[in-house]
């Protein structure tokens, strides 16, 4: 190869590099975190590996900031990209690590298990999901999505003499292997038939062929892979399990990071793979005879009322919020059928919402585990009013800001959704969340009132100031805060929602 | 002895991603299971493979082929260590045995 070529491919990987700072930074703090585990043999080892994981995943977030007014970008000469979308998202993911190792630290489920591992496959599975956030080429997509659920197998698996902690592993990777394993095999079909691993060079080729039924195959079995990883029906099996089965602070986080990185990887499919960019109506149309946005519209109808009329039977608080975070899903593909940016706004901004509701309302769960073993029954949660006020109050918060009541957060978020789905013509899927919200109030409400009805429980009134009391404390204020003054995070929204439209120009201007 | 085609490579690949995802969902054992997910995972590989060769496309697909194999790799390793955990729990590894969670 002559020198020219060499010097051009060095230079381009060095800008890539500069724009890859957050999962580089991550990358080399997992390996020191490994060798510290390794070498460390103190008492004091869990506080030492907690703190040196909790400023790795801040210093990504940090290094993460600058890159939120980047330009969109490709980089690593077209298989990842680096935009406003994708950088909001990575900032919530990291966001989502900060508090969830947070919790981790003092949390009785996990006392008895290497502390080390853990939070080394909490990072990895941070890195997964900032990587399949910006993943535009098939390869790097299959491999970011293998990594999330890899991760994910393993930290739902973690607690290995727990049998529901197991038991849930196991129906965990079954689904998940299957789900990606039907995936590639519609991906290698893609391939076969525009030729291309890259999602713009698929956008630029399908409006030249023509679609053959076929195709409908292929988009169902590529939706399997993803309707898996947000939880959504008819791919949802294994979720109620795993966050059952997973110890809290890991069904907390896997309730809002992959989820995230799965609606990230959604729209990078649907809007850069299968859709026409208008510039003058800022929507992304989905190319004729794939019609995807009516196929989703589907899942999300059935995904949202699914959740919650399931939810209105479970006993288990665990299971009830995840067919709630299913029901959350239907909500949020909503937005990205849509196809506008103002969907994609939407959706930033639901994310952040569901990210301080829904981690709150685990974490109160998990605050509740280090004072009593009957923390996960429904039932037993009666007269903790009486005992912790503090948690009942932001508990209500929290399911109540679920349900989508005012002044909280989860208010505004789905009313930017409803909002989005009505102008983009999707009114009756609007009508239907609606329905499906207050059907929701009575298992949200439900908790409610068995917390605050006045009978001697279970609970012993041990008032203890743990990280995941103090957590939830914190995400109590923020779900009624945010939700008063929502606008700046709005404005974020608004400012993120760029999502590549230069996309494809690095790749063209190889000359491919 | 004529030359192989493009769809008679695919209908191999098909017939191994039916066979896989049967395996999947009737097999009983864990060990069964895995076996399909391997088959579904090389199914696609053949039909990366040979969509390279027949249709004259770019190293992409050889290079997915590559990576393909490393996660199914990976995926079987930690595949395996949850079985191993599931047997010393419930000193078994029938999929239909391991039920405590439901609802």
């Amino acid at each position: 190869m002559e020198g020219g070529t060499v010097t051009a491919i060095v230079r381009a990987t060095q800008a890539s590099l500069r724009l890859f700072g957050p999962e580089a930074w991550l990358t080399v703090g997992l390996l020191v975190l490994l060798v510290l585990d390794l070498v460390w043999r103190d008492v004091r080892k869990r506080f030492v590996l907690s703190g040196t994981a909790f400023g790795i995943a801040l210093g990504a977030i940090i290094l993460a900031i600058p890159l939120l007014s980047h330009a969109p970008t490709e980089i690593f000469s077209g298989l990842l990209v680096v935009d406003p979308f994708g950088t909001y998202l990575k900032i919530v993911i990291g966001v989502a690590t900060l508090l969830t190792i947070l919790v981790s630290v003092r949390n009785r489920e996990l006392a008895d298990y290497p502390v080390g591992e853990y939070y080394v496959l909490l990072l990895g599975l941070q890195l997964a999901c900032m990587l399949l956030v910006g993943a535009v080429h098939f390869v790097m997509i299959m491999l970011a999505l293998e990594m999330v659920s890899v991760s994910s197998y393993l930290l739902v698996a973690y607690r290995k003499v727990h049998s529901p902690s197991i038991e849930a592993g196991l129906k965990y990777i079954v689904f998940g292997a299957a789900a990606t394993g039907a995936m590639l095999y519609a991906v290698s079909w893609i391939y076969g038939l525009t030729g291309t691993l890259y999602l713009s060079e698929v956008a630029r080729r399908l409006p030249t062929m023509t679609i053959s039924p076929g195709w409908l195959v292929v988009m169902l079995l590529l939706s399997a892979g993803l309707t898996f990883k947000i939880a959504a029906v008819p791919f949802h099996f294994w979720a109620p399990d795993a966050y059952q089965g997973a110890a809290t602070p890991v069904a907390a986080f896997l309730t809002v990071a992959p989820k995230a990185a799965g609606f990230a990887m959604l729209v990078r499919i649907f809007y850069h793979g299968f859709s026409i960019y208008r510039p003058e109506a800022e929507t992304w149309e989905a190319i004729p005879g794939l019609g995807w946005p009516l196929f989703l519209s589907v899942v999300a109808a059935v995904t949202m009322t699914w959740g919650n009329t399931v939810a209105l039977w479970q006993k288990n608080i665990k299971r009830m919020l995840a067919y709630s975070s299913i029901s959350h899903a239907g909500y949020m593909l909503m937005a990205v059928l849509t196809g506008t940016r103002e969907g994609l706004q939407a959706l930033l901004f639901y994310v952040v919402a569901y990210m301080v509701m829904n981690m709150g309302a685990f974490f109160t769960v998990l605050a509740l585990s280090d004072v009593t073993d009957q923390y996960e029954d429904i039932a037993a949660y009666q007269g903790l009013a009486a005992r912790f006020p503090e948690l009942t109050w932001v508990m209500a918060f929290f399911l109540l800001s679920l349900a989508g009541i005012p002044p909280f957060i989860g208010f505004f978020g789905k009313f930017f959704l409803f909002a989005a789905a009505i102008r983009g013509g999707w009114a009756w899927l609007a009508v239907l969340a609606v329905l499906n919200s207050v059907v929701s109030l009575f298992y949200y409400v439900y908790v409610i009132k068995n917390m605050v009805i006045e009978r001697p429980g279970e609970f012993r009134p041990v008032f203890s100031w743990s990280p995941a009391y103090r957590a939830v404390l914190v995400l109590g204020v923020a779900v009624l805060v945010l939700g008063i003054l929502f606008s700046p995070i709005y404005g974020w929204t608004a400012r993120s929602s760029y999502v590549v439209e230069t996309f494809g120009m690095a790749l063209r201007a190889m000359g491919k | 002895m004529t030359a192989v085609t493009l769809p008679e490579v695919l209908t191999v690949a098909a017939l191994l991603f039916v066979l896989g995802l049967v395996a999947i969902f009737t097999r009983k054992n864990a060990i069964g299971i895995l076996m399909g997910v391997e088959l579904v995972l090389n199914s696609a590989n053949l039909n990366l493979v040979a969509f390279a060769r027949f249709n004259g496309l770019d190293l992409n697909g050889h290079v997915f082929v590559l990576f393909v194999i490393l996660l199914a790799a990976i995926e079987a390793a930690v595949f395996l260590a949850i079985c191993l955990a599931i047997y010393r729990r419930f000193r078994d590894i029938a999929a239909d045995q391991v039920r405590e969670l439901q609802g």
